[in-house]
């Protein structure tokens, strides 16, 4: 046994260790258990007492609830007093206005069936006015109608009187018209026959007359040879005519070519007449404004001299201002020659003698300024001699330039008299020429009035020998001889004119 | 006296006046005083004198005087712009005394006008009055100072009958009606012209006590032919006294009862009047007529043999009562003009009028307008006119018939329009043949 003591006791403290643990494992339960027994019995409460809370809030709900009702219970009363009061005041209202509506409908019902009516019965009453007026006018129409009928049915029977009159008096008529017929058949028939006789006789006379024509055509072929013959002279004579004619239009033409020319001629010579005249005026005009320019210049010559005399007698005086200036510069300028000379003796002397330099400076300075006041009058003399000269100088200038002016306007003036007599020479040349022009047109118009004058009256002869007449020929004048080309064409015409002259006579 | 030519402006000295023409002119001065010389004179001189008789002078020395001419007419013209003389049968004088005492009666204010100025007037104007056309009637003028303020009030007072009696009347006729023996012609109008701001119900009304006043003056007025009142609310109560004093009228040809409120009694009794009496044309256009009482009025114009001119325009006489008035034409024979429009009418009422009308053969007017006859209405009507030959008038304005029905009516009208004028033209050409 101590075996089993021995292993009890190793085993006993394993026991006990494993006892240890069980005791723990199952304090380890125990706790578990506790716990969980602990969980539910708490949740368990929990739940209790939630649904105990939640009872107690309904049960305080209702409570709360029959407390402000037994208040609020008065309260609702009273309002549903007032407004069942309000509401029965206002279905009065609403009753008092739909009776009032009512009222004013039955109103406005009778005004309309008022309304209606008496519109009806004006319309009734127009309706028989209308029918009174439609009934007269009816009346009026059916008065006329039958007027009209009786007055048509009155015509009628008119008309049928007058047509049976007509017709006896037709009947009346018929009888002599008849007899009138036959009186008239008769008759004609006789004038027929005669007629008829008549054209017998005609036309034995026509066979009489053809028998006689046809003699008498034999006879004609003679005549007819003789006829040829003057037919075949008269058309050579209207080609003759012809021929003349067209010359003579030619000639006129060159009459009317002639006479155009002598138009513009004229115009010409009246052109250059006007510009002769505008020339002219032109020259008048050119010469006042020259003879003012000259004015003008002598006006300023005057006045020139007159301020260079002015400026002279000026510069004179100045001039012997000037003179007597200089003179006392001069006497005074001497009197400082004078000073220096002695001054310069007295250098000598001094520096012969150096002792008393102080002496010498001072009479040096003194003659530095006497020097130096002689200086600046030397130099005022100086000036005064240059102004004088440059004085001189400057009138000399001036009086030259006043003698080129003087020449100059001089020199204008020639050139521009030559000019003008240069233009009036051109004028006057044109002039001649115009009038030279001019004169050989009238010449060559009137030769050509004379030329026309004569070609008219052979015209006119001309016209007349057509036309049978045999009038004496006035005298031709002898062609009129011109410098110009144009007296050929005259030459032509008058021998043309001659021509036709002596055709005529031929003819005649 | 001495009168200068100058100072004498109608002097002059080619025309003296003659001697006649003096005497005219003195008498015409002094006509009331010399009466008797006025009625010596020959007609062709008084005719002369009425030119210069002075307008001012009273009625009571000119109305048996002077007779019917110029005098006459200028005073007419004198206080009237429009004067028709066709109206009043061409005669001036009869115009100027009922145009006279139309204005009194108008004018008349009940308890405040003496009714002495009536009474003078009319032994005057009693032989020249033959129609009374009256359009106003004034109230006392005290009742309208009492009904201003309280409309409500008002209001009940109309509905109210005890106190409708106790309000004051119009006009009373009796005298008037009494007195006027040539009275042919009676237009009465219960209303106010030009009350401005005065407007009150009462003023369009006929009270009781005006209707019994009626009944007795219609008593005494033995020569009345035409009775019209329009206009003047009658209702069933008050129409009935009205028409029962006049079912024994001996010369009542036309009662015109038109714009007032009769209804089924109102037309009961009218029917009644219709049977008994000599009605001719009977217009009771725009009330408020019913079936029943369309019935009545049927029943009494089957039995009618007078009656021709029926006017029952704008009441509410409806199918029923249509079909009444249609089956009792099929046994009248008289009646020439029939008047149903606006009665709410339908096809029924069409079909049985057109079956009436094949065989009907003295209507010579229908008037069927503002009924909703519809097609069906159309094509019975356009069927019956081809088997009707009288009817010359057909009036189907606003009855929804269509186009093709009432242009076979329309042609089937001018048919019988065409043959009456045939038939009057022959009738002329025999009369002028004879002639």
């Amino acid at each position: 046994m101590p075996k089993k003591k021995g292993k009890r006791e190793p085993l006993t403290e394993e026991e006990k260790l494993l006892q240890m643990q069980q005791r723990a494992q199952a304090e380890e339960e125990m706790a578990k258990k506790k716990e969980e027994m602990l969980l539910l019995y708490l949740k368990e409460k929990l739940q209790k007492e939630q649904k105990n809370t939640a009872v107690n809030l309904l049960k305080l709900t209702e409570s709360w609830r029959k407390v402000l009702r037994q208040t609020r219970d008065k309260e609702l009363l009273a309002e549903a007093m007032v407004h069942q009061q309000t509401s029965d005041r206002r279905l009065e209202e609403l009753n008092f206005i739909i009776q009032k509506m009512m009222r004013e409908l039955q109103q406005g019902q009778c005004q309309a069936d008022r309304v209606q009516s008496s519109h009806l019965q004006h319309v009734e009453h127009l309706w028989e006015l209308q029918e009174k007026h439609l009934k007269g006018l009816h009346q009026r129409w059916e008065s006329s109608l039958r007027d009209l009928n009786v007055m048509c049915i009155n015509q009628e029977v008119k008309a049928l009187d007058d047509f049976r009159q007509q017709n006896l008096g037709l009947v009346d008529l018929y009888l002599p018209a008849q007899m009138h017929d036959k009186a008239m058949f008769e008759y004609l028939q006789k004038v027929q026959q005669e007629v008829v006789d008549v054209y017998k006789n005609a036309h034995q006379d026509l066979d009489a007359l053809r028998t006689e024509v046809k003699n008498l055509e034999d006879g004609s072929a003679l005549n007819r040879d003789l006829l040829q013959k003057t037919r075949n002279s008269l058309i050579e004579l209207d080609q003759r005519n012809a021929r003349e004619q067209q010359e003579i239009s030619m000639e006129l033409r060159n009459v009317k070519r002639l006479k155009n020319k002598a138009i513009k001629l004229r115009q010409q010579i009246f052109t250059c007449q006007a510009e002769r005249d505008l020339m002219q005026q032109n020259w008048n005009f050119t010469t006042d404004k020259i003879n003012q320019k000259c004015r003008h210049l002598q006006e300023q010559l005057a006045r020139d001299r007159q301020e260079a005399r002015h400026k002279l007698t000026i510069l004179s005086i100045q001039g012997a201002a000037a003179t007597k200036n200089l003179q006392a510069i001069i006497t005074k300028g001497e009197k400082v020659l004078r000073l220096s000379e002695l001054c310069r003796k007295i250098k000598k002397q001094q520096e012969i003698m150096p002792g008393t330099s102080e002496d010498k400076q001072k009479t040096c300075t003194a003659e530095q300024e006497v020097l130096e006041l002689q200086d600046p009058q030397e130099l005022k003399e100086q000036q005064q001699l240059q102004e004088l000269q440059d004085l001189q100088q400057l009138k000399e200038q001036q009086q030259l330039k006043e003698l080129q002016n003087l020449q100059q306007l001089k020199e204008l003036q020639q050139l521009q008299e030559q000019q003008q007599l240069k233009e009036l020479q051109d004028l006057q040349q044109r002039l001649n020429s115009a009038l030279l022009h001019r004169e050989a047109v009238r010449k060559q118009n009137q030769i050509l009035k004379q030329d026309n004058q004569q070609l008219q009256v052979l015209l006119k002869h001309r016209d007349d020998m057509l036309d049978g007449r045999h009038t004496p020929l006035p005298a031709l004048q002898p062609p009129v001889e011109s410098h110009r080309a144009a007296g050929d064409m005259h030459h032509n015409i008058l021998e043309a004119a001659h021509v036709a002259k002596y055709l005529v006579d031929s003819w005649s | 006296m001495r009168i200068i030519i100058a100072e004498d402006p109608n002097w002059s000295l080619d025309l003296v006046p003659s001697l006649s023409n003096l005497c005219q002119r003195c008498i015409a001065d002094t006509i009331e005083d010399h009466q008797h010389l006025f009625e010596k004179l020959t007609p062709q001189l008084k005719d002369s004198i009425q030119p210069r008789l002075s307008l001012s002078l009273p009625l009571h020395v000119t109305a048996n005087l002077v007779p019917d001419g110029v005098f006459w007419k200028r005073c007419c013209q004198q206080r009237w712009n429009i004067c028709d003389i066709s109206h009043y049968g061409h005669s001036w004088k009869r115009m100027f005394f009922e145009r006279h005492l139309e204005n009194l009666i108008e004018l008349f204010v009940p308890e405040e006008t003496e009714f002495k100025v009536i009474l003078d007037v009319l032994p005057l104007c009693k032989n020249y009055i033959k129609r009374l056309n009256i359009t106003q009637l004034l109230l006392p003028s005290r009742k309208f100072v009492k009904g201003r303020d309280d409309d409500q009030h008002e209001v009940v007072m109309l509905t109210n009958e005890e106190e409708d009696d106790m309000a004051a009347s119009h006009f009373d006729f009796g005298i008037v009606l009494t007195e006027l023996i040539h009275l042919e012609e009676f237009h009465l109008a219960y209303k106010i012209k030009q009350c401005g701001m005065n407007f009150e119900w009462s003023m369009f009304q006929i009270t009781d006590r005006d209707c019994r006043a009626l009944t007795t003056a219609f008593k005494a007025c033995k020569t009345l032919k035409v009775l019209r009142i329009r206009q003047s609310q009658i209702d069933d109560k008050k129409c009935r006294p009205l028409l029962r004093c006049l079912m024994d009228h001996p010369s009542l040809i036309e009662l015109d009862l038109s714009h007032n409120i009769i209804r089924d009694a109102g037309a009961r009794s009218v029917a009644e009047l219709l049977s008994k009496g000599q009605l001719e044309k009977l217009n009771i256009c725009n009330n408020e007529i019913d079936i029943h009482g369309a019935k009545a009025l049927a029943q009494a114009l089957s039995n009618n043999s007078t009656l021709q001119y029926l006017n029952l325009r704008l009441n509410q006489v409806k199918d029923e009562g249509g079909e009444a008035i249609a089956e009792a034409l099929q046994n009248n024979t008289t009646l020439r003009y029939l008047h149903l429009g606006g009665n709410d009418m339908t096809s029924i009422t069409a079909v049985v009028l057109s079956k009436v009308l094949q065989k009907n053969e003295t209507l010579k007017t229908l008037n069927l307008s503002c009924n909703n006859l519809g097609e069906i209405g159309g094509k019975a009507l356009a069927e019956a006119m081809v088997h009707n030959s009288t009817l010359t008038e057909c009036d189907i304005r606003q009855t929804d018939i269509d186009e093709t029905n009432s242009a076979s009516i329309n042609k089937a009208i001018w048919d019988n329009q065409c043959a009456d004028w045939d038939k009057e033209v022959q009738q002329r050409r025999k009369s002028t043949i004879y002639l």
